[in-house]
C-alpha cells in the first residue's frame, strides 16, 4: 500500500475532567486512499481520537496534521473531512435528499445545483426512490446509506466512521461491510473507521491500529495483527489465543528455546519479542494440532501432552480444551472435513493426547 | 383476555373521563357562559347587568353612538386591540431572542450543573409580578439605577428618558415572561441529539448555520409553546402598561378592568373580553395549522 | 369514605362561610383596605365586649356588588357619599336616626344633614378629605391654587404631571376647571372637557394612581393629582410640596359609617357609631389615617403635625365641589372622553 501520509498524529493526548487520560500520547501515520482501522475495546481512547480528528475535541497538546497541515485550530466546519455518526445523526426534520445536499449548500453551492449533486449521490447509493422521505421513514440499512451518502456528498478528503455498523444486525451488517469496502475502493476516499468488532477490521481494513488504555499497541495489515501479535493484549484482543507460560532458556539458529511449565521445551520463532527471562508463550487454536501418544515422533521437537477436559462442535470446526500437566489450558480448534451427517469427534473427553505446536506459529511475548 | 380487560376497566370511558369533564365544565365552560351572556344583557347603571337581550355591547366595538348620539364607524377600540397585540408579539419576540441562546446554552452545559442554571432563570418567578414589574421603576426612572450608573460613568451628561416609553412596557413584560420562554425551549433542546448540531459542523455548516438551521426547527415545538404562553398573558397585561408606560395609552386589560370598575359596564367588558378570547384563540388556530401539518410527520 | 370525607368539609365550608349570620355579641365591620384605626377596635371592644370582625374591600363597586348579592353579613359598611344615593336606590341601608344619636352634635355644622342624606337619617362621616394636586414649589414659585397649572401647564411644569388613572376623578376635574356641572351630560360641554385633556397629555408624565408620594419625593413628577391625607405625607419628606385649593373648586368627597339593611347586629352597629362620635374616638382614628372626620371637638385631641397641617383645614370660603353618582348617559361620555384621551 505505500501511499503518501494524508494524515499524521504525533503525540495527541487528552484528557477530560475527572477521568483517566483519554489519549496517552497516540502517534500514527494514515496513508492516501486507505481503509484505516482504529480497533479496540469501548474506552480505549479510539472514538476521542476520531473526534479530534474531525473538530469536535481539542487535544491537549500534539498535532493533527492534513497533507502536512496542522488542522487542530481548525473548526469541524473548516476540515475537509467529513463523519459517518454511530447512530447516523440524520437530521430529522429535513427530507432524504435535504439531508444529503445539506453539506453542498453549506459550502456555498446554490439550493438547486445541491440538490442535483445530492439526488445523483442518491442515485448511486441506490436510494433514489427515498428522496423525499423523511429519516424516520426509513429502515436501519437505509439510513446508514443515507449517512453514508450525506458525507460523501461532500468528496472530503478523509471520512471519518464512528462504528457505523454497530446498530445493524449480523446479516446486514456483512453486506454492509462488502459495501463500505467496496464505496472505499471506488470513490479513493481515505477512510478511518472505528471499531470494536475485531471480524470487522480484519475484513475491511488495509490497515489496522489496536489501540488500549489510550495508546496504541500495534499497527499493521490484518495478517500481521493477527500471526504476529506485538504483545498479550493485542494476540488477546484479536481472535482467540492460548497463552502458555514459559521461561526462555536458549536461542539457536534464529529460534528460542523456551521451557513450558509442564516441563516440555519447545521451539519458538524469535521474531522481535522478548529476548529472555519469563514469558507466554501464544499460539492461534486452529495452528495447533492434536495426535493420539502413538504417532509423536513427526515433530517431536515441539510436543506437548494433556488430557482432553471438553469437546465442542462448532460446526465448521471442533474447539477441544485440552489441560496441560502444569493445569494450564490450551484449545486447540480442528476443521471438520468430514460431511454427510457422519460426524465423529477424533477425541474422547479424558483421553491423554499430544498437541503439536508448529514453532512457526507461537509467539513469545511479555508476560 | 375479554374478562381481564373488564376487571380493569370497569368504568366506561365516557365516565372514567368525568373527573376531567366536571373540572373543565366547572372551572372553564360555565364561567366564559357567564361572560358570554352578560356580554349579550344590557347595562345596570349602577354596575352589573339587566336581563334584557342587547347586542350594543358589540355594536359598540367597530360603532361608537358620536358625540350626537348618531352610529359612526369608529376605530378607536380596534386601535387599543391592535396596540395590544402588536406589543405583545414584540414581547414574545424579545423574549424569544433572550430565552433561545440561554436555553441553548444551557442544555449544552453538562447535566449536572444544568440545574442550578434553570434555577437562576426561574428566579423571577418567584417574586410577585407587581413587584417584579416595580423593580423596573426602580432601574429605569431619571434617578435609577441605569441613569445613575450611566452618569457615573460619564456615559450621559443629563438622565435618559427611559421610563414611561413602549421600551420600557417591552423590558417589563419581556422580563416578567422570560421563564415561560425559556423553559420550553430549553426541555425542547435537551431532549434533541446533541450529535446533530455536531453533524452540522461537520458538514460545514458555522455556528449560525447550526443555530437556525438545526437548533431552531429542532425546537419548534418548544418555540411555540414558548410563543403561546408569553404572547397571551403580555396580550391581558395592564401592570406593566400602567406602571411603565404611565397609562398613557390604553391596553385591552386595562380597558376591560375599567369597564367593570368605573365604568360599570359588564356586557361590554365582557364582550371585549369574549372578542379577546376569540381573536387570541383565531390566533393560535392559523399557527397550529402552519406549524402543525410539518410536524406530524416526525 | 373518600367522598364522605369532602362532604364533611363542604359543610364546614359552608358553616364557616356563614358563620357572620347568627353570631351573638359581634361587630361584622366591612371597610377600606388600611383605613381603620387599630386601637379604635381595641378601644371598643374593651369598652363594651362585643367581638370586631374587619373585612376589607378597595372600591365602591366592590362594595355595592357584595351588598347586592347578599353576601356578607356585615353590620358596618363604609361607603363613600357619591354611592350612598345608589345603597339607598337599592334599599341596601336601614335607617338608624343618626341625628337623634348622643354626640351627633359634635359633628360640624357643614357636614351635617349633607345632600346624599338629609337629616342624617341613615349615615354619619368617617372619615373626609379632598381630592386636588400636589405641586413642587420648589420648581414653581407662581400661585398654585387654579386648576390651570394641572390642566395647562406653564413651562416648568410641562411634562412633570402626574395624573390619576381613574376616567371619574381626572373628568370630574377637568369639569370643575371649566365650571361645569360633574357628572355632565352635556356632549358639547364634554367634548371641551376632551379637547382640554387632549391637549393636556403632551405634559402629562403618568397616569397612574399609585405610587403618588414617591413620584413627587424623587422629583419624578413636580406636580400630580393627590388627596389631601397623602400631600401631608409627601410633605413630611419634602417640605417643598404643597397642596392645592384651586379657586375654581376643591373636590370634596365623604366616606360615611351606614348600616346594611340586613345586617345581624344593628344594636352593636349603633353602639359603634355613638362611639365613633366622641371627639376623642374620631380624632384616634384621623390621627391614624390622616384625614378630617368632620368631628369639630375633634381637633382637641389630634396630634400636634396634624392639628397644624394646611392639607386638612380647607380655607374659609373655598368652593367645595361634591361629586354624585352619575348617569348611565354621563358615564358613558366619560368613558367615550377616557377613550378618546388614551387611545
Amino acid at each position: 500500500m505505500g501511499g503518501a501520509a494524508l494524515i499524521e498524529i504525533r503525540g495527541v493526548r487528552k484528557s477530560f475532567a475527572g477521568q483517566a487520560r483519554a489519549l496517552d500520547g497516540v502517534s500514527l501515520t494514515v496513508r492516501e486512499n486507505e481503509f484505516f482501522t482504529l480497533l479496540g475495546p469501548s474506552g480505549c481512547g479510539k472514538t476521542t481520537l476520531l473526534r479530534i480528528v474531525a473538530g469536535f475535541e481539542r487535544p491537549d497538546s500534539g498535532e493533527v496534521l492534513l497533507a502536512g497541515k496542522d488542522i487542530c485550530p481548525l473548526p469541524p466546519n473548516l476540515r475537509p473531512v467529513n463523519t459517518v455518526f454511530q447512530n447516523y445523526a440524520l437530521f430529522p426534520h429535513l427530507t432524504v435528499l435535504e439531508n444529503v445536499a445539506f453539506g453542498l449548500e453549506m459550502r456555498g453551492a446554490k439550493r438547486e445545483d445541491a440538490k442535483t449533486q445530492a439526488r445523483q449521490m442518491l442515485e448511486t447509493t441506490m436510494l433514489g426512490e427515498f428522496g423525499a422521505r423523511l429519516p424516520s421513514q426509513l429502515s436501519g440499512g437505509q439510513q446508514q446509506r443515507v449517512a453514508l451518502a450525506r458525507a460523501l456528498a461532500c468528496k472530503p478528503r478523509v471520512l471519518l466512521l464512528d462504528e457505523p455498523l454497530s446498530a445493524l444486525d449480523l446479516k446486514l451488517r456483512r453486506t454492509m461491510r462488502a459495501e463500505l469496502k467496496r464505496v472505499q475502493r471506488e470513490t479513493q476516499i481515505t477512510f478511518i473507521f472505528v471499531t470494536h468488532d475485531q471480524e470487522e477490521a480484519l475484513a475491511m481494513s488495509d490497515r489496522v491500529a489496536v489501540m488500549n488504555e489510550g495508546r496504541v499497541r500495534q499497527i499493521g495489515e490484518p495478517a500481521e495483527i493477527y500471526d504476529a501479535p506485538g504483545d498479550r493484549f493485542v494476540a488477546g484482543f484479536i481472535g482467540e489465543t492460548n497463552f502458555l507460560p514459559g521461561e526462555i532458556t536458549g536461542c539457536e539458529n534464529g529460534f528460542l528455546r523456551v521451557l513450558l511449565g509442564g516441563g516440555a521445551t519447545v521451539a519458538v520463532a524469535a521474531g522481535n519479542g522478548e529476548k529472555s527471562g519469563a514469558v507466554t508463550v501464544a499460539i492461534r487454536p486452529e495452528r495447533a494440532a492434536l495426535h493420539s501418544p502413538a504417532d509423536t515422533a513427526a515433530n517431536a521437537e515441539n510436543i506437548v501432552t494433556g488430557e482432553v477436559r471438553d469437546i465442542v462442535y462448532l460446526g465448521g470446526t471442533t474447539r477441544y480444551d485440552v489441560v496441560l500437566p502444569d493445569g494450564a489450558a490450551l484449545s486447540v480448534s480442528e476443521s471438520n472435513e468430514s460431511g454427510g451427517g457422519n460426524y465423529a469427534a477424533r477425541f474422547a473427553r479424558g483421553e491423554k493426547v499430544c498437541a503439536s505446536l508448529p514453532r512457526d506459529s507461537l509467539r513469545a511475548l511479555e508476560r | 383476555m375479554t374478562e381481564s380487560r373488564f376487571i380493569n376497566f370497569a368504568l366506561p370511558p365516557w365516565l372514567s373521563a368525568g373527573p376531567a369533564m366536571a373540572v373543565l365544565l366547572f372551572f372553564l365552560a360555565a364561567p366564559l357562559c357567564i361572560v358570554a351572556a352578560y356580554s349579550l344583557m344590557e347595562a345596570d347603571p349602577h354596575g352589573g347587568v339587566r336581563a334584557a337581550f342587547s347586542s350594543e355591547a358589540y355594536v359598540r366595538f367597530l360603532f361608537e353612538r358620536d358625540w350626537d348620539g348618531n352610529l359612526a364607524l369608529d376605530g378607536s377600540y380596534a386601535a387599543i386591540f391592535a396596540r395590544s397585540f402588536l406589543l405583545a408579539a414584540a414581547a414574545t419576540a424579545l423574549c424569544l431572542l433572550a430565552a433561545f441562546p440561554a436555553a441553548y446554552c444551557i442544555a449544552g452545559q453538562p447535566p449536572e450543573r444544568r440545574g442550578l442554571l434553570l434555577l437562576l432563570i426561574t428566579i423571577p418567578f418567584w417574586a410577585n409580578l407587581l413587584v417584579r414589574t416595580y423593580c423596573w421603576v426602580l432601574i429605569l426612572r431619571d434617578s435609577g439605577l441605569a441613569n445613575t450608573w450611566l452618569s457615573a460613568l460619564g456615559v450621559i451628561a443629563s438622565p435618559l428618558p427611559l421610563m414611561y416609553t413602549d421600551g420600557a412596557i417591552l423590558a417589563g413584560l419581556a422580563y416578567s415572561y422570560l421563564p415561560f420562554m425559556a423553559l420550553p425551549i430549553y426541555a425542547a433542546l435537551e431532549k434533541t441529539d446533541w450529535r446533530l448540531m455536531e453533524a452540522a459542523r461537520d458538514l460545514y455548516a458555522g455556528w449560525w448555520q447550526t443555530l437556525f438551521r438545526i437548533a431552531v426547527p429542532l425546537a419548534r415545538g418548544g418555540i411555540a409553546a414558548g410563543c403561546i404562553m408569553v404572547f397571551i398573558p403580555s396580550l391581558g397585561a395592564f401592570i406593566a402598561p400602567d406602571l411603565l408606560g404611565g397609562g398613557r395609552k390604553l391596553m385591552i386589560g386595562s380597558l376591560i378592568q375599567l369597564q367593570f370598575s368605573s365604568s360599570r359596564n359588564w356586557p361590554f367588558g365582557s364582550a371585549a373580553a369574549f372578542v379577546l378570547l376569540a381573536a387570541v384563540l383565531l390566533v393560535l388556530w392559523l399557527w397550529l395549522r402552519r406549524g402543525g401539518a410539518q410536524k406530524a410527520q416526525w | 369514605m373518600k367522598h364522605r370525607k369532602l362532604l364533611a368539609f363542604a359543610v364546614t365550608a359552608a358553616a364557616l362561610a356563614a358563620a357572620p349570620a347568627g353570631a351573638e355579641g359581634k361587630l361584622y365591620l366591612y371597610n377600606w383596605t388600611d383605613y381603620t384605626a387599630p386601637g379604635l377596635i381595641e378601644k371598643f371592644e374593651k369598652e363594651t365586649g362585643v367581638e370586631v370582625v374587619l373585612d376589607t374591600y378597595d372600591s365602591n363597586e366592590t362594595l355595592l356588588a357584595k351588598l347586592k348579592s347578599g353576601g356578607g353579613g356585615y353590620d358596618i359598611v363604609v361607603p363613600s357619599h357619591n354611592f350612598v344615593p345608589i345603597l339607598l336606590e337599592e334599599g341596601l341601608l336601614q335607617e338608624i336616626g343618626a341625628d337623634k344619636m348622643p354626640g351627633f352634635s359634635n359633628i360640624s355644622k357643614a357636614w351635617r344633614s349633607p345632600p346624599w342624606d338629609p337629616g342624617n337619617r341613615y349615615t354619619v362621616p368617617w372619615q373626609l378629605g379632598s381630592t386636588s394636586f400636589t405641586v413642587d414649589t420648589g420648581a414653581y414659585a407662581g400661585d398654585i391654587n387654579t386648576y390651570k397649572i394641572l390642566f395647562e401647564p406653564p413651562a416648568e411644569l410641562q411634562g412633570q404631571i402626574g395624573m390619576f388613572n381613574s376616567p371619574d376623578e381626572v373628568i370630574s376635574m377637568a369639569l370643575t376647571y371649566l365650571g361645569f356641572p360633574l357628572c355632565n351630560e352635556n356632549s358639547a360641554q364634554m367634548k371641551e372637557v376632551r379637547d382640554l385633556l387632549v391637549a393636556q397629555k403632551p405634559h402629562v408624565k403618568v397616569y397612574n394612581s399609585d405610587g403618588i408620594k414617591d413620584r413627587l419625593v424623587s422629583g419624578e413628577v413636580l406636580a400630580h393629582m393627590n388627596w389631601n391625607g397623602y400631600s401631608i405625607r409627601a410633605r413630611d419628606e419634602k417640605p417643598s410640596l404643597h397642596y392645592a385649593y384651586p379657586k375654581e373648586g376643591v373636590i370634596t368627597w365623604v366616606d360615611n359609617l351606614a348600616v346594611p339593611k340586613d345586617a345581624k347586629n344593628p344594636e352593636n352597629a349603633k353602639r359603634f357609631i355613638a362611639f365613633f362620635l366622641r371627639p376623642e374616638n374620631a380624632a384616634a382614628q384621623s390621627n391614624f389615617a390622616g384625614y378630617d372626620s368632620g368631628n369639630a371637638e375633634a381637633a382637641a385631641h389630634l396630634d400636634a403635625d396634624k392639628k397644624s397641617a394646611p392639607e386638612l383645614s380647607t380655607p374659609a370660603g373655598a368652593k367645595l365641589v361634591f361629586s354624585s353618582s352619575c348617569s348611565q348617559q354621563a358615564i358613558a361620555l366619560q368613558d367615550k372622553v377616557w377613550t378618546e384621551i388614551k387611545k
